[in-house]
């Protein structure tokens, strides 16, 4: 059901169709606002400096002038969260003798409210029919004639949660007979409870006479919800349904309980009318056809899903042995659906902006104005396709932004002061977020349901990713902690082009191939395949790598085939907020396995030198020299700081520029024998923890103040053909560049190393 | 919750008494207290604060409130609130504000100490306060 997302304390909310944008081309921008306004002002400004720490130096932002600046009649767009499978309405589903719906299910949240399983039901005028769970979480038929009536039959007897069952309900016209079948199907490995020892599921039959045969209606069948009503040709949904669906089917007769189970392998009858199977989709190279669903009974009932419910997942078949699931598509036969999936909010385009020929790359937003309320929507202008317009390019990491977009960390994770040490600081965007989870979740969220999130989009408000904005764990935090680094390029008079990281993914190593230096974000975690591939197909070729940040290169993610600004990853066997079901491991827009690039045998430390070691949001700390910052290689990064000079005991960050998230130089996982570890952070406190894949069983010591592992590690070293690489080893190292008007020991060792990659010349060996 | 899980959470609850009294109430004195109010961020802070932080931040008793800062004037306001523990709740803000994030975090120190309902404890904070 439609939410309005501008009711809480924001106002004004807006988004665009994507992040990165060159010129000659149009972006397109979607607004809505709260009720009470009339019209808002849009500017497309230049983002500089975005913290607004009294203790730093303060917002920054350039007007730039466009054709799209100017004033704008406001309106209320609204929010249609819920995932679902729509099969447009046929002849062949009107069913006047009789049918049976049938489908295995996995009901996450049973007692979760009324929900839809296979449906081709009109809410508002109580007709048609469909398969649902009651109140109390229990199978249900209903069959509805409007005014004439409506009959619901309930099995009575409640499912139980995260367990398979086949359910189904048939309808004879002629006898007016209804039957319902709720039967557990409860194996050894499809299941979290012991099937010997703790389920209680019972199966149940219920058989009734009724007097109601349904009556007509055209909206569509409905899977994982129902049709509240149609406006225009939409159809609005709501009784979303929180679970697994597998191998759901319409016959046009009425069946009994033999008859199901051979329609669940080999739905060929004559009596079936439409027969999907998931699994249909999955091809080698995962699901490449992301919203379509097939009918394989020959009536072309085919139907595509909507806000992206979760696909490659186990089945009601699942055995346990196999955890790829393009190596057993059969066992995955599954869709996992939720009612606070969003892919897109689908707002119809309010303004769009052309980029203007000759404006320069760089980091820009439309800020929306309303009276005192105000909202930003950032995003990237790329210089000209083929060319690059200046020597640096500062790779924004927008697969980042969008794993931690909207993150609800701040409420939901009970536990996170312990990892920030201290009670949380909420502001306004992150109550509004948190009243608002139509929005949508981030990488880091659990769902309704208690499964993890593994689908981010830009396409939607992302409150997370906005100047101003600071992170509920008390620093400014991904997009608005990189602009602490786009504001010290300016201060500095550096003159950098940006590109993202859906350009990387897409024009590969060329891409990087046209610039002297690139340097990183703060915290670049997501990245695909082909990026990795493109830096380091760079860095042989002679390439000159800044990585600015900590916790870097270490989710395997990737993108959507049909929404290139949409991501996936699978948490497993890493440092994680949640955890993917057993089977669940791989990536369903490619078949890949997700999880770390270090369990892929592609540790971070192989490409820059340094992978993560520990985390900790507390406090930051400082880096002290180390022997080969005297080197002759070496010392050239510390030319004009002095021998003893710990460096980076300040900072916007924790108070450090060693902090957050931090990287250690470990040849075991790759760091090049050659490189230079120029400096190294201690003083870390007990909440600064080592990462949980680090260490095979539990041992005490795994905190700052008794962990030698724990530190940040600042590296140097060269690759072939006069290439090189520097690495900070902490996410808070951008937050110290400002300090003392810029002058000072980060910001010089930063500029020391910049200046040298992009000039001209070899680099010290 | 049903049956199973408030068997596991009752075991639990027993061993976190056994920590509170055997580990935490020692550690709850003037100067643990002390060296909070001057730094409850610290990167100094001894192992018994450490330790106390830790029991204290785990939220060991699931009754108990559940508290936050939400920041009413940036970087200048803090106002005391509550968790609603509902997923799409807002927090409940209350009427006591502070002008400084030292202080903020100190409040809920405390307030949590009182919270743990253990007359020794109490009486060390209320000396504290005085």
């Amino acid at each position: 059901m439609p939410d309005s997302p501008v009711s809480g304390p924001l106002r004004i909310l807006g988004y665009c169709d994507r992040p990165n944008v060159r010129p000659g081309e149009t972006l397109d921008f979607y607004v809505s606002c709260a009720e009470e306004l009339e019209t808002y002002q849009a500017d497309i400004v230049k983002l500089v400096h975005g913290d607004l720490d009294p203790r730093g130096p303060g917002y920054k932002e350039e007007v730039t002038d466009t054709s799209a600046n100017g004033e704008y009649p406001a309106r209320t767009q609204l929010m249609y969260p819920g995932s679902y499978a729509v099969v447009p309405d046929n002849e062949a589903l009107a069913l006047t003798a009789g049918f049976t719906i049938q489908a295995l299910v996995w009901p996450t949240l049973p007692l979760g409210g009324e929900q839809g399983i296979v449906t081709k039901w009109s809410q508002d005028e109580q007709a048609g029919y469909g398969l649902f769970i009651d109140g109390d979480g229990c199978l249900e038929l209903r069959l509805g004639a409007g005014d004439r009536g409506t009959v619901r039959i309930s099995s009575g007897e409640g499912m139980v949660e995260h367990c398979w069952y086949l359910v189904a309900a048939s309808f004879d016209a002629a006898t007016g007979r209804a039957r319902l079948h709720q039967e557990p199907v409860v194996y050894a490995a499809n299941a979290p409870v012991s099937r010997q020892a703790t389920f209680v599921g019972r199966a149940v039959v219920v058989e009734r006479d009724v007097d109601v045969v349904p009556g007509s209606t055209n909206v569509p069948l409905i899977m994982a919800g129902w049709t509240q009503r149609l406006e225009d040709d939409r159809a609005i949904i709501g009784g979303h349904y929180n679970g697994k669906l597998d191998r759901p089917r319409v016959s046009g007769a009425p069946l009994g309980s033999e008859e199901l189970w051979a329609l669940v392998e080999d739905p060929s009858s004559a009596d079936v009318v439409g027969a999907w199977d998931f699994s249909d989709q999955i091809t080698p190279d995962g699901i490449r056809e992301f919203t379509t669903i097939t009918d394989r009974s020959g009536h072309g009932l085919d139907g595509r899903t909507v806000n992206a419910p979760v696909r490659a997942m186990t089945g009601y078949n699942w055995s346990g042995r196999e955890h790829a699931f393009t190596h057993a598509p059969d066992q995955y036969g599954a869709i996992h659906f939720h009612d606070d999936d969003l892919d897109d909010a689908g707002w119809e385009v309010d303004f769009q902006l052309t980029i203007p020929d000759g404006l320069r790359s760089g980091v820009y937003a439309a800020r929306l104005r309303s009276g005192d309320n105000e909202d930003y929507v950032p995003f990237y202008v790329l210089p000209p396709k083929g060319t690059a317009t200046a020597p640096i390019a500062f790779l924004a990491p927008t697969n980042s932004y969008l794993a931690y977009a909207n993150d609800h960390m701040g409420i939901d994770a009970e536990l996170i002061q312990l990892a920030i040490g201290r009670a949380v600081v909420l502001g306004t965007q992150d109550i509004h977020k948190h009243l608002h989870r139509e929005l949508g979740n981030s990488l880091y969220d659990l769902h309704t349901d208690g499964s993890g999130v593994c689908y981010s989009s830009w396409q939607r408000p992302l409150l997370t990713v906005r100047p101003k904005y600071r992170h509920a764990f008390g620093n400014v935090w991904q997009f608005n902690a990189d602009l602490h680094l786009v504001d010290w390029f300016a201060a500095k008079g550096f003159e950098i082009d940006v590109i993202t990281d859906r350009d990387l993914h897409d024009e590969g190593v060329e891409l990087l191939s046209r610039y002297k230096t690139v340097v990183t974000g703060s915290h670049p975690e997501y990245t695909t395949e082909p990026m990795l591939d493109a830096i380091e197909a760079y860095l042989a070729d002679g390439g000159r790598f800044m990585y600015m940040g900590g916790n870097g290169f270490y989710w395997v993610a990737n993108y959507n085939p049909e929404n290139p600004h949409m991501i996936e990853i699978r948490r497993h066997n890493g440092t994680q907020m949640w955890t993917a079901e057993p089977g669940e491991y791989y990536l369903s827009f490619t078949g890949e396995m997700g999880g770390l690039w270090r369990n892929r045998g592609r540790a971070p430390q192989k490409m820059v030198g340094v992978g993560f070691i520990a985390q900790g949001q507390d406090i930051s700390s400082y880096y002290r020299r180390k022997p080969d910052s005297f080197a002759e290689g070496g010392s050239w990064v510390f030319e004009g700081i002095g021998d003893d000079e710990l460096i980076g005991n300040f900072g916007l960050c924790g108070d450090g520029a060693a902090g957050l998230e931090l990287d250690w130089y470990q040849p075991e996982l790759g760091s090049p024998a050659h490189a230079y570890v120029l400096a190294s952070s201690e003083g870390h406190t007990n909440v600064m923890l080592e990462v949980r894949e680090n260490f095979g069983t539990t041992m005490p010591a795994h905190g700052g103040d008794e962990q030698p592992n724990v530190r940040a590690d600042l590296v140097y070293f060269t690759t072939p053909n006069d290439g090189g690489v520097f690495s900070t080893g902490s996410i808070a190292w951008c937050g110290s560049l400002s300090h003392n008007d810029y002058d000072n020991n980060v910001s010089r060792i930063t500029e020391n190393v910049l200046r040298r990659f992009s000039s001209e010349g070899p680099l010290p060996q | 919750m049903n049956d199973a899980m408030k068997k596991a959470a009752a075991a639990a609850a027993d061993v976190d008494q056994h920590i509170l009294e055997t580990r935490i109430r020692p550690l709850v004195t003037p100067e643990t207290i002390a060296e909070h109010q001057a730094d409850p961020f610290g990167a100094g802070h001894g192992p018994e604060l450490e330790m106390l932080l830790r029991f204290l931040r785990r939220n060991p008793m699931r009754t108990k409130p559940r508290y936050l800062l939400v920041e009413t004037v940036p970087y200048k306001e803090w106002c005391l609130a509550l968790y609603h523990r509902r997923r799409g709740e807002g927090p409940t803000l209350t009427d006591t504000r502070f002008t400084s994030r030292e202080a903020a975090q100190h409040a809920i120190f405390l307030k949590r100490l009182l919270d743990l309902d253990d007359p020794t404890i109490t009486s060390v904070v209320e000396a504290a306060e005085h």
